[in-house]
């Protein structure tokens, strides 16, 4: 008989030790912030209480909630026509557009509201400009209507990117059946191509609501008081660990709330398992509507994309004129780059043994909740993690503001974008290839470094090249964690934006902008892939799920 | 420790997954340069048993044997990379990653030999113009080609393949079959392959076993399972037949063709008779015709007999019949009679 208990055994072989050993510690590690706050919170229960039940706390709440929905519904609202019209319709330019559309996804939030500040806001270059025709105030940029806008204009890309493949993966016969029976566009929009759309619709707005759920620097910038905003005040300015980590705790269970209900509306529902007629879509003639349109996809791209870089040139010129020093950003983007390059590196490999075991040992008992707890940072807001990582990091003492721990805290927090990437990437290497190799002689660790990594190669660096991304825009984590004189670009952006040096803060923005989208342009294209942007949605959390994993796969089945 | 010329011997292989038993009893002994079709309906426990051979899967209890190298017993598995077998996967399982020339050099040792073993296996499999090529630039047929050529380039003690013509259209699978035979038998490997596809088994193999269940019910060459099935899942699934249940008594069972021998200590039976063992014959046994399918080489009669029995009988392409009218019907052979009690 065999060794092993019979429902191990079962299906597929035994994971090896080791691996099971090395997803284990990525876990127990993920599982570190949340019970690390629990802990705190319990040291002084009754202090947490009070200051969780207090009445500001309860209105900051249901303020925070309302931001993250509103900046969530403007976003789809901007998102779900762009998406359609560049994907769909004959508007004009739409090849162009479909590009340029995504590519605030490159610029941080914060930027976007530096960006917004000095060009909007009061003594702004809008009411300079103003000003001889006698217009002296402008409506106020600062508060919720302000951070919203920025927020939904700078975070509608992850939307415009996860609805993209949703739309060219419709059905057309659907449409051609609806419109048969007599019902009209709008009618088969409603009825027909909106309930297919729903679940890209809600990952993608998932991603929205929690970047603006833990956006730490537009929010400040744009004096709006969020959840995020307010852990971070109490935590510098009192040194009120229990009040901070309760703020934390609230935050950390709307948050996850949020990452449920969108699971739970994922439901059994099952939307991949018909496939299309294998053909494209037909584009919609947009006839009268074609100008209002390309009008509406224009004022987007404006707001979004080019005033922000006429803003940025504008002030690093002025800058430039008025004798700013460029020199110094060059050590805050070493700076950055280090970390984030350190953090791709980690994330990549940490999420490996997760990846094995979700992929390839789904059956055995552990491999689910490992997976599971591997997601957490997911949900969990920058600035949780922070606290959560410092609170430990005082008992482990040495660790404390060192560049071990911002690295730990950046692979906390990114660790499910190389996950989903490595997934997919796995998914499409079929179970069958490696054990082709173990029947031509190799052993299983032979198997893992001809096969396995190879195959899952590409999805591995895509998914580094996005941890690295992400890593070089994080702001909240990493001014509460950084090693002392250890400053990156975003921090340097965010402190000179917050003291209204626009002409300072330009050029490391810049900067930063470049030197984070440098990673997706160096990206080698997997074949078939038309822009590095449509695959980044791919690799967004939520995507790399089995649906559209099992999507890829039977492609790559085709393919092969 | 085992006899020579023995391939394969298993013996009470079992597995379970959870509550499933997969493979109830894989008993079989497969002779060097045999090929052998594992043959049985979806859900038999074919592949399983398979990849059981490979190694793949490790047995609840039985064992195997692969020449005199005992590769399974309680406490004992020699995992699959030391067992010198070669594996065919219904996907092919090609490495993407690799060329052609690259996927069947994997199991090779580096050295001189290797390009040599590499350029023969190409020319085996009649891909020596194709070694450059990317694996997804290939048709069905040459991908299969590929994977057979990577499993063979080693000299595999042992070739398995996994349903291995389940991916190509019908019109290339007959040709490809006759190909993969040929190349198998000049190789002089032992080889075992999972089908469900009865003729597939029939046509290419030197001996089938057939599967059910998870038992091998019967083992032998394919006219032997044909004409004398051993139980009545096989001779229900390999080949076309009617099945008359019918009361059995002392030793006979009355069939409208005639009283024939049945099992003493049964009290119903399965009368098969093969369509083909059907004949038009005046003075037999009337009934009607109730429709007729014409296939050019033969032609399948459906006839009501007279106490209401239905039959399908093959008979010639000239039998000048229509598709409805009397018709009389008699046996070229005793039908075969299995007990169904219990």
């Amino acid at each position: 008989m065999t060794a092993f208990p019979r429902a191990l055994t079962a299906r597929r072989r035994m994971p090896s030790p080791v691996l099971v050993l090395a997803a284990l510690a990525v876990a127990a590690v993920s599982l570190l912030p949340p019970v690390y706050l629990v802990v705190r919170i319990s040291d002084a229960p009754a202090r947490a209480i009070e200051v969780i039940a207090r009445s500001s706390t309860l209105e900051l709440t249901w303020r925070t909630l309302l931001f993250a929905s509103a900046a969530t519904a403007l976003a789809m609202a901007i998102a779900l026509p762009m998406a359609w019209l560049t994907e769909r319709s004959d508007l004009p330019g739409r090849r162009v557009l479909r590009i340029l559309g995504a590519m605030p996804l490159a610029i941080p939030s914060y930027v976007g509201a530096m960006v917004a500040v000095s060009a909007l806001g009061p003594r702004g270059l809008l009411q300079q400009a103003l000003e001889p025709l006698g217009v002296d105030r402008l409506p106020s940029i600062y508060g919720f209507w302000g951070a919203t806008f920025v927020l939904a204009l700078f975070t509608y890309p992850y939307l415009l990117l996860t609805l993209r493949p949703a739309l060219l993966s419709l059905d057309p016969r659907l449409e051609e059946l609806s419109r048969g029976f007599g019902y009209g566009r709008w009618t088969t929009f409603g009825r027909v191509i909106l309930p297919q759309l729903r679940p890209a619709l809600f990952s993608g707005g998932l991603l929205v609501a929690l970047y603006a759920l833990s956006d730490f620097g537009a929010v400040s910038l744009l004096r709006f008081d969020t959840l995020t905003r307010v852990i971070y005040t109490s935590y510098r300015s009192s040194f009120d660990r229990t009040s901070a980590a309760s703020f934390a705790l609230v935050l950390a269970v709307i948050a996850l709330a949020i990452v449920t209900l969108e699971v739970w509306s994922r439901g059994r529902r099952r939307y991949d398992a018909i496939r299309g007629a294998g053909r494209q879509a037909p584009v919609v003639p947009l006839g009268r509507w074609r100008w209002p349109a390309l009008a509406f996809v224009a004022v987007v791209i404006a707001f979004a994309l080019v005033m922000p870089a006429g803003v940025l040139a504008y002030w690093l010129v002025r800058g430039m004129q008025a004798g700013e020093v460029v020199r110094a950003a060059w050590s805050a983007a070493g700076n950055s780059v280090l970390a984030s390059a350190l953090a791709a590196v980690a994330a990549a490999v940490a999420a490996l043994p997760v990846a094995i075991l979700a992929v390839r040992h789904r059956d055995f008992p552990l491999s689910r909740p490992i997976e599971v707890l591997s997601y957490t940072g997911y949900a969990l807001p920058g600035i949780v993690v922070a606290l959560a990582l410092v609170f430990a990091g005082i008992n482990f003492g040495p660790l404390y503001q060192s560049l071990t721990m911002l690295v730990l805290a950046y692979v906390l927090l990114f660790l499910p974008q190389a996950m989903g990437a490595t997934r997919v990437a796995l998914l499409q290497a079929r179970p069958s290839m490696e054990e082709a190799a173990r029947g031509l002689g190799r052993r299983p660790w032979q198997v893992l470094a001809t096969i396995t990594v190879p195959l899952a190669s590409r999805g591995m660096l895509a998914g580094a090249a996005l941890v690295f991304l992400t890593t070089m825009k994080e702001l909240p984590a990493t001014v509460i964690l950084h090693p002392t004189g250890f400053e990156t670009l975003a921090m340097r952006v965010f402190d000179a934006s917050r003291e209204a040096f626009f002409a300072r803060a330009a050029f490391p923005a810049l900067l930063l902008i470049v030197l984070s989208s440098l990673p997706l342009a160096l990206m080698q294209l997997p074949p078939g892939t038309r822009l590095p942007l449509s695959w980044l949605a791919r690799l967004l959390p939520g995507q790399g799920t089995p649906p559209r994993a099992a999507e890829r796969a039977e492609e790559a089945t085709d393919a092969v | 420790m085992r006899s020579d010329g023995v391939a394969v011997r298993a013996e009470g292989l079992r597995i379970a997954f959870g509550s499933t038993v997969a493979v109830e009893d894989l008993t079989l002994e497969v002779a060097e340069g045999d090929l052998v079709a594992l043959l049985g309906p979806s859900g038999c426990g074919k592949t399983t048993s398979l990849r059981l051979l490979a190694g793949f899967e490790r047995p609840d209890s039985g064992q195997l044997w692969l020449h005199d190298q005992q590769v399974a017993s309680d406490g004992q598995f020699v995992p699959p990379e030391r067992r010198g077998v070669g594996m065919v996967f219904q996907d092919y399982a090609l490495f993407p990653h690799m060329s052609v020339a690259q996927n069947v050099a994997f199991g090779l040792r580096r050295g001189d030999e290797r390009e040599t073993r590499v350029r023969e296996a190409l020319v085996l499999t009649g891909l020596a113009a194709l070694g450059r090529r990317s694996v997804h630039e290939l048709s069905g047929g040459e991908q299969q080609r590929v994977a057979l050529a990577r499993a063979l380039a080693p000299r595999p003690r042992l070739l398995l393949l996994d349903e291995p013509f389940s991916n190509l259209d019908l019109a290339l699978r007959a040709r490809v079959r006759a190909e993969v035979r040929d190349i198998v038998k000049r190789a002089g490997t032992t080889a075992v392959l999972v089908t469900h596809d009865q003729e597939e088994a029939l046509s290419i193999a030197d001996r089938v076993g057939f599967m059910w269940a998870g038992v091998v019910e019967q083992f032998g060459t394919p006219d032997e399972v044909y004409t004398h099935p051993a139980t009545l899942h096989s001779a229900e699934f390999i080949g076309d037949a009617n099945v008359l249940r019918l009361p059995a008594r002392e030793g006979r069972v009355e069939t409208p063709f005639g009283t024939f021998a049945a099992p003493l200590d049964v009290d119903s039976v399965a009368v098969v008779l093969r369509p083909e063992d059907l004949q038009v014959l005046p003075g037999g046994v009337a009934g009607e015709v109730t429709h007729r399918e014409y296939y050019g080489h033969d032609q399948v009669l459906g006839v009501r007999l007279r106490d209401g029995t239905t039959v399908r009988a093959r008979v010639g392409p000239h039998e000048r019949l229509g598709a409805a009218g009397p018709i009389s019907l008699g046996l070229r052979r005793a039908p075969l009679v299995f007990g169904t009690d219990g």
